[in-house]
């Protein structure tokens, strides 16, 4: 970490095409993840990036905290997007009874969470060797 | 502080995941991995936002 250099990148724009060398090493933090996933179906400079350094040597390095980072973002992306649709059904005396709101999600999508977070799982899991050190 | 390596090529030792492909292969496989899923820009939104406040950044 003592020769390390520290730099964000970019969501969007073409700002690596001009990289002609790759770190050997890359930390890779849960905001990067989760702006990978991000336009899946349109160019995504951050997961480009990545997978341009895969093909040139870098080991990537996540934290195991981004599982259950992960895991976290991924649930409640899902049960707010969701949760519009339901927070009529689940007001009492004006009030939104939560309980009662993640009863109807839940029960409407019952394959919700598991789904999103096995997509998202086996992407950190496939790109991840556990090193012990 | 150790240096950090990869598990080298040790007695029955099978890497898992990308690094189970060729170097050349591994930009393939990594992208791959992205092609199922399918989703709205409106459920990306809320990841970023969920994480700033998982992390207490309300910058």
């Amino acid at each position: 970490m003592n020769q390390a250099s520290i730099f964000t990148l970019e969501k969007r724009g073409n700002a690596y095409k001009d990289f002609d060398s790759f770190p050997s090493d890359l930390y890779v933090d849960t905001s990067a993840w989760i702006a990978a996933y991000n336009g899946s179906l349109s160019y995504n400079p951050v997961k480009g990036f990545m997978s341009d350094c895969l093909n040139n040597n870098t080991t990537l390095y996540h934290s195991e905290m981004i599982l259950s980072e992960g895991v976290h973002v991924n649930e409640k992306a899902y049960y707010d997007q969701y949760a519009k649709d339901y927070l009529s059904q689940a007001r009492e005396n004006g009030k939104v009874n939560q309980k009662k709101l993640k009863k109807l999600i839940t029960c409407a999508h019952p394959e919700m969470f598991l789904a999103s977070m096995m997509q998202s799982m086996s992407i950190l899991q496939g790109s991840m060797e556990l090193i012990h050190f | 502080m150790k240096r950090l390596t990869l598990p080298k090529e040790k007695t029955g030792y099978v890497p898992m995941g990308i690094y189970g492909y060729p170097q050349a292969e591994r930009k393939e496989a990594f992208l791959k991995m992205f092609s199922s899923i399918e989703e709205e820009p409106a459920i990306n939104e809320k990841r970023m936002e969920n994480l700033k406040e998982l992390r207490g950044d309300y910058r």
